[in-house]
């Protein structure tokens, strides 16, 4: 595939001077304070027209699943439904006022809201949902509090770790240290799973609680699941489930029958709600028997055909100032809509489509697989090029820049940590197999290049908007500039 | 396998079986062999309405869900709190429903992605220029969450475990405070303003003095509405204490007033919906944070960022910078947790703003200070007991009425007669809000909805 991305010249926004950049001198109203009147905001004025022009072009620098595949493992990016971007243009769902909804003037989306949390019940095995996290991040740190109110309300608050695997997200670590815990690492064994000896050689009377991604983040499903739920319930502690790699197994398995106690959702990624270039999310944060009570945020609930909303009797409290991200539940309700009982359809597609591409991978040089090379992955796939590292120079991040010279948006790279020179493969349910086929033979004439000529590699990309980018300026404290406003008036000396 | 899936190319008879045959296996079902079958489901999940539907009936549903919503126009809703009615532009439905951002992940790869990143660092600046503070960072949640972010920032800056707000803060603001202050054990402590002017008083700030908090919340203008003559003399005083100031403003207030960079603030925080985001039911939200350049703020600055650089043949280009703060670096010693932010509303708020320009934001301030003052003479004409009367306030009024009838039978009948949408019912009190939106004539039309209302 010839690929060209557009490259406009585009100027910021502060740089347009159309003639039109003058400032009116609107008099500010009376009775405010003179003193805290402000002199001018260095804002430009454009037209409309040239605001369009600006940002369409921007977009035209930009890149998206509607444009190509966005493999990155982890991240399910997955078709967004158009339905839902059409029925979020009803005026009267924009126009709902979030005090609206503690009253019975917005029957509407709290029956929404309701149903799926319902559906989101029934998926993960749990027996209550919130849908107020507004992202995976904020499930995992409401779950994170909920196990720690939990210990203390059992006068148990000497359980102060969390025990979470190396080959866990970020996130996972930064929620447990958010929340006050102690982050005690548990390592993966070769099988790719997490190491059973190791859990059982740390878990204790302090132990608050389990992290656990299932399949983990190398696509692999935790064969040992129901030994591990045992081993951390045995002394007292609570599994959690962070469902970012639910795609592998909806339909087919569920969290809560594997033992585990509080799940977090992604409707970003799952669920099809649009990622937004990074954000908004939506999250879900689902629980289990007595943990149930301690959900944050608000419960939709159901009588006499009615809809209200309730606090869970001991709630952690709110993680966001609202109800939640409705725009990603949705997309969330249009998917289950869509789906039905062939929701398990998603776990397959995506689980036949790593393995199929894994299998096109198969004997290129420099290229492996490591952890449970023999096993079949479940939604996403990890490789190593290490060896073509070793042999050429040329690492994972170069290989990912001959994708995006391609046309391909790279995978994710370096992660998991517990892989070198790693490149992981997530193509979701909703990629075709031609474009599959042409990830594998891109990687096979990158690797052969790299034999080749490495430097040409070096070079890559051209095709797209810039070429490589200068991370050493951009990062150092002489030449960093976050900002247009950046270092142009004296900085404040004062120190903090 | 029954009907295909429209969203799914793969689901068909022929590809399914290349697929198998290239992995070498003859039932699909051999993918999950290695989960338990104790714990395999035997049955089809109870979700959706069981059968798949079709675009159509999609729609088909949201039509019951629509007709189950009233139709409010946006200038006929008064409803304060953290998220009010503004108007949304429609170039900026235009922009962010364009697929190449709508559907695009965190830019990780900047050579694909410059556009977004260019965007991004424009909102950044944008932020910065109007909050006048060096740095801004591409978004948090919302105006809650940055500001829980923004006092564990201060704590770990000051080593101190003890954060105070101001009682007029939003109790949502609070609330989500108190949640993020659970690990970390940081204590919220209340300062109160006074009950006619608005205004600092003596005992306030030699509470401050006292306790030597790691940060005070200054709220300008206050989220009930006070725009206080004493905000500078409040900033000065937290720093006399020690304490760093974080100062939340909204900035749809500052096209008129003066920044709290200013001011000297050390973190600035606001909610970014007002800048023209629909509401959502508090869907679509906007956290904004920004900090004065200075190394311990940066160093430990939640959130991602972008920033200016060269690509190989020199010509500027944009990239994430300074992730060596984020999770996925430092893990559990980041400065949060963070991920997935808000890229999406950050570039709706970016847009709104380009729109409006220098000249737009100002009028719109200057438009809502006017109806503010005319929902306050409003309120007060329908017998409303308005709270900090003396305050030249902005947006938002609390109040409480002296009536017989509960607030909620009260609103309720507004709403069923006028459609409208009278106040919302909060912790603070009763609280109505005047925007760009609204006209004098639906000011108007909320007085004798609520004399009406309140007299029979
Ligand atoms: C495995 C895993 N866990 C957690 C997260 C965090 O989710 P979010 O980005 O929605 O906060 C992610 C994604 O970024 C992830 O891939």
């Amino acid at each position: 595939m010839t690929f060209r991305q557009a490259r406009w010249e585009e100027k910021l926004l502060f740089e347009y001077d159309a003639g039109n950049n003058k400032q009116d001198d609107e008099p500010a109203p009376p009775d405010v304070p003179r003193e805290l009147i402000r002199e001018r905001v260095s804002l430009p004025n454009l037209s409309e027209p040239e605001v369009v022009r600006h940002f369409t072009r921007l977009t035209q620098m930009s890149y998206g699943i509607d444009l190509g595949p966005v493999p990155l493992g982890s991240c399910t990016m997955k078709y967004n439904p158009k339905i839902a971007a059409k029925v979020l243009q009803s005026n009267k769902i924009r126009n709902v006022h979030p005090f609206l909804l503690k009253t019975g003037l917005a029957r509407g989306i709290l029956r929404l809201m309701f149903e799926l949390q319902e559906w989101l019940k029934e998926i993960t095995g749990m027996d209550a949902c919130s849908l107020q996290p507004p992202a995976g991040a904020s499930g995992e740190l409401s779950g994170v509090l909920m196990i720690k109110a939990f210990h203390n309300e059992r006068g148990e608050k000497w359980r102060d770790e969390m025990i979470v695997p190396d080959s866990a997200h970020g996130s996972n670590p930064a929620s447990s240290a958010m929340g006050g815990f102690k982050v005690i690492r548990v390592q993966t064994d070769e099988r790719g799973n997490v190491d059973i000896g190791g859990i059982k050689a740390v878990v204790g009377n302090r132990t608050a609680g389990l992290m656990l991604t299932n399949p983990n983040t190398l696509g692999l499903f935790e064969e040992r699941i129901l030994e591990i739920a045992k081993s951390i319930h045995e002394f007292g502690g609570v599994l959690y489930y962070d469902g970012a790699n639910l795609n592998g197994i909806i339909g087919i398995a569920r969290p809560g029958d594997m033992g585990f106690d509080i799940v977090h959702l992604n409707l970003h990624k799952t669920f099809s709600a649009p990622h937004g270039g990074g954000g908004p999310g939506a999250g879900a944060v689902c629980a289990k028997g007595e943990l149930a009570k301690y959900l944050p945020g608000y419960i939709v609930e159901k009588k006499n055909g009615d809809y209200t909303l309730s606090r869970p009797e001991k709630s952690i409290g709110h993680v966001m100032g609202t109800m939640g991200n409705l725009p990603g539940m949705v997309y969330a309700y249009v998917f289950l809509l869509s789906y039905g009982e062939d929701l398990w359809k998603v776990a397959l597609h995506s689980s036949l489509n790593i393995n199929y591409f894994l299998s096109l991978l198969k004997g290129i040089n420099g290229v492996s697989l490591p952890f449970g090379e023999y096993r079949f992955r479940k939604h996403e796939g990890v490789i190593s090029v290490k060896k073509l590292t070793e042999e050429t120079g040329v690492t994972a991040d170069d290989l990912a820049k001959f994708l995006l010279e391609r046309g391909l948006h790279a995978p994710t790279i370096y992660f998991p940590l517990i892989v070198e020179e790693a490149m992981m493969f997530e193509f979701t349910e909703t990629e075709p197999m031609e474009v599959i086929e042409e990830y594998a033979s891109a990687i096979k004439e990158a690797v052969e290049l790299a034999h080749r000529d490495p430097k040409k590699l070096k070079e890559l990309p051209k095709s797209t908007a810039s070429g490589r980018l200068d991370a050493v300026r951009a990062n150092h404290p002489q030449t960093m500039r976050p900002s247009v406003k950046f270092g142009v008036k004296d900085a404040n000396e004062r120190k903090v | 396998m029954e009907g295909r899936h429209p969203w799914i190319a793969n689901d068909n008879e022929k590809n399914i079986a290349e697929i198998l045959n290239a992995i070498g296996i003859k039932d699909p079902l051999e993918l999950f062999s290695d989960i338990p079958k104790s714990i395999t489901l035997k049955k089809k999940l109870a979700v959706g309405r069981g059968r798949p539907l079709s675009s159509f009936e999609i729609e088909k549903e949201f039509d019951g869900i629509i007709n189950d919503l009233k139709d409010f126009e946006l200038n006929k809703i008064f409803a304060g709190g953290p998220i009010a009615p503004h108007y949304t532009h429609p170039v900026v439905d235009a922009i962010i429903s364009r697929g190449e951002i709508l559907t695009a992940y965190t830019p990780y790869q900047p050579e694909i992605s410059q556009g977004l990143l260019q965007m991004l660092y424009e909102y950044q600046s944008a932020m910065a220029i109007l909050y006048d503070v060096d740095i801004v960072n591409a978004g948090m949640y919302d105006g809650a969450t940055a500001l829980a972010e923004a006092s564990l920032m201060a704590v770990r800056v000051k080593k101190i475990k003890k954060v105070m707000v101001p009682s007029t803060l939003f109790h949502e603001y609070k609330d989500v405070m108190k949640t993020y202050f659970m690990g970390p054990e940081v204590s919220l402590i209340e300062y109160e303003t006074d009950n006619d002017t608005g205004e600092a008083t003596p005992e306030n700030i030699s509470l401050i003095k006292s306790e030597r908090p790691a940060a005070v919340i200054i709220d300008y203008p206050a989220n009930t509405g006070e725009v206080r003559r004493t905000t500078p003399e409040i900033i000065q005083e937290t720093h006399a204490a020690g304490s760093l100031a974080i100062v939340f403003s909204d900035p749809i207030a500052l096209g008129v007033l003066t920044p709290p960079g200013k001011f000297e603030a050390d973190i600035v925080v606001g909610e970014g919906q007002s800048l023209g985001l629909p509401m959502y039911g508090g869907g679509m939200t906007l956290g904004i944070l920004g900090i004065r350049n200075e190394r311990e703020l940066i160093r430990n600055l939640p959130g991602r960022l972008i920033g200016e650089t060269v690509d190989v043949d020199g010509r500027r280009g944009y990239m994430m910078i300074l992730q060596s703060r984020e999770q996925h670096i430092r893990r559990e010693k980041a400065t949060s947790n963070i991920t997935t932010g808000v890229s999406l509303n950050s570039i709706a708020a970016l847009v709104s703003l380009a729109i409006k320009g220098s000249n737009g934001i100002r009028k719109e301030g200057i438009a809502i200070f006017e109806n503010t003052k005319r929902l306050m003479k409003a309120l007060s004409n329908a017998g409303a007991l308005i709270q900090r009367p003396r305050a030249v306030h902005f947006k938002n009024i609390s109040f409480s009425i002296p009536s017989a009838e509960n607030s909620m039978t009260l609103l309720e009948n507004i709403v069923k007669d006028r459609k409208l949408v009278p106040y919302s019912i909060r912790e603070e009190g009763l609280m109505s809000c005047a925007t760009e939106v609204h006209k004098s004539e639906d000011i108007s039309e909320l007085e004798n909805a609520l004399k009406e209302a309140m007299n029979g």
